[in-house]
């Protein structure tokens, strides 16, 4: 029995999966909330009522003193998820949203909308030609936008 | 050193890069009961068999400690550059033992059927999307058209199953197509039939037929359960029903096994 290659392997393993352990736990899903609520605070939002999830999206609602309705978002954080719930949810019977992927304006959730940003993004990252890949990546916005108050743009996180 | 010492190692590697790729997708665990949720019995009893799958009788192949020390490195290096795609790992890995193991006759089927099991995960990921997409419409189709027959309110095209009335809407993407259950059901089969016989024989293709036949009612079944109102989804798409029709899936390719090893042991 080799026990040094037993040892070894073991030591590898371990050290391996703590530091993918490590690295995967960096970008919680709170951090997207936050930097959305913030980046809402300075547009003139506040927060309003409570913060629902459905699935694993979030849905939070915000208000502005010149706005009559309150905006609702959903913030889906994994792309390509069954996330029709949630954002019919948020929907109730009204227009349906605009999408938001980084700070853009998409077609809409599906598959090729988001795609060929996320793409670019990706290559552009692995060949260290871009900016690093951060969790809004791979998080996608339903903006349910009241009209009377779309003057001011809100400067959406990326 | 033996070559099994290696083999068994890294097949540890490689089932440990599965199992964050499993974590990883499900989120926090709060109750060791939720394992049950993450790991399939099926692919519990393909990891077993395919660690008998090598010929333990076979004059014990060795392998020099140097070429066993440079396999660990290399698989740790792969672990350490895909940390946050666990599965891009496993793969990696999985083909780093296939392409030395399969020089060893004893090792042949172990290293084959081990990059198998990979291998239906990469056919459950991105390229693939398109086509499960591709039959979710089809679901989709079916879905709607039982419910069109009962004159119950739907709506929706594509892959989109809409239930006005209740408020509820369905997407029959990737995660839900009747491919994307057919996949693993057909790798499980073929894994855990191969384990147990040692070689696969042509009329497993019959069992494997049928394995098909019967996934897709039953994957039908399931969406319109989901699609019913929202208390049936919330129960059939993560309660209790998920892990009823796991089990049925379960014990259809248990069965199909038992009978392709009583059947295909004729010559």
């Amino acid at each position: 029995m080799k026990v040094w290659f037993h040892a070894l392997a073991a030591t590898l393993l371990a050290s391996a999966l703590w530091m993918q352990f490590t690295r995967q736990r960096a970008p919680a899903s709170t951090d997207l909330q936050s930097s959305l609520t913030q980046a809402l605070l300075r547009a003139g939002y506040t927060p309003e009522g409570a913060h629902e999830r459905i699935g694993g999206e979030h849905i939070m609602s915000f208000t502005r003193p010149d706005c009559a309705t309150p905006m609702r978002i959903v913030l889906i954080p994994t792309l390509h998820r069954d996330s029709t719930q949630a954002v019919m949810a948020a929907q109730n019977g009204g227009p349906p949203p605009v999408y938001i992927y980084r700070g853009e304006p998409v077609a809409g959730p599906s598959f090729w909308s988001v795609t060929p940003p996320w793409l670019a993004r990706q290559l552009r990252a692995a060949f260290a030609l871009g900016p690093e890949i951060s969790a809004w990546d791979a998080a996608l916005l339903a903006v349910f936008e009241p009209q009377d108050c779309a003057e001011k743009p809100i400067e959406w996180p990326r | 050193m033996r070559a099994s010492t290696v083999f068994g190692w890294l097949l540890v590697f490689v089932a440990a890069q599965w199992a964050a790729y499993k974590f990883a997708g499900y989120g926090p665990v709060s109750a060791p009961s939720e394992l049950f949720d993450i790991f399939s019995v099926l692919e519990i009893i393909e990891l077993a068999l395919i660690w008998r799958l090598f010929d333990h009788k076979a004059a014990l192949p060795q392998i020099s400690a140097l070429e066993g020390v440079a396999l660990l490195f290399a698989s740790t290096t792969v672990m350490i550059a895909g940390a946050r795609k666990p599965m891009l790992a496993a793969a990696a890995i999985s083909f780093i033992v296939f392409a030395r193991f399969s020089l060893i006759p004893a090792f042949r089927l172990a290293a084959a059927a081990q990059l198998a099991f990979i291998a239906q995960f990469a056919l459950l990921g991105w390229p693939f999307l398109q086509f499960h997409n591709f039959v979710g419409r089809i679901d989709g189709f079916f879905v709607r058209a039982f419910f069109r027959a009962k004159s119950v309110d739907i709506a929706g095209a594509g892959t989109y199953v809409l239930r006005p009335a209740q408020n509820i809407g369905f997407d029959i993407m990737w995660g839900c197509a009747t491919t994307t259950t057919l996949i693993p059901n057909l790798f499980g089969f073929f894994i855990i039939t191969l384990g147990m016989r040692r070689r696969l024989v042509k009329t497993d293709i019959v069992w494997a037929v049928l394995i098909a036949i019967s996934t897709a009612p039953l994957n039908w079944l399931r969406l319109l359960l989901i699609c019913r109102n929202n208390d049936s989804y919330v129960f059939w798409h993560e309660g209790t029903g998920a892990a009823i029709f796991a089990a049925l899936y379960a014990g259809l390719v248990l069965g199909a096994v038992h009978s392709a090893l009583r059947t295909g042991e004729r010559p």
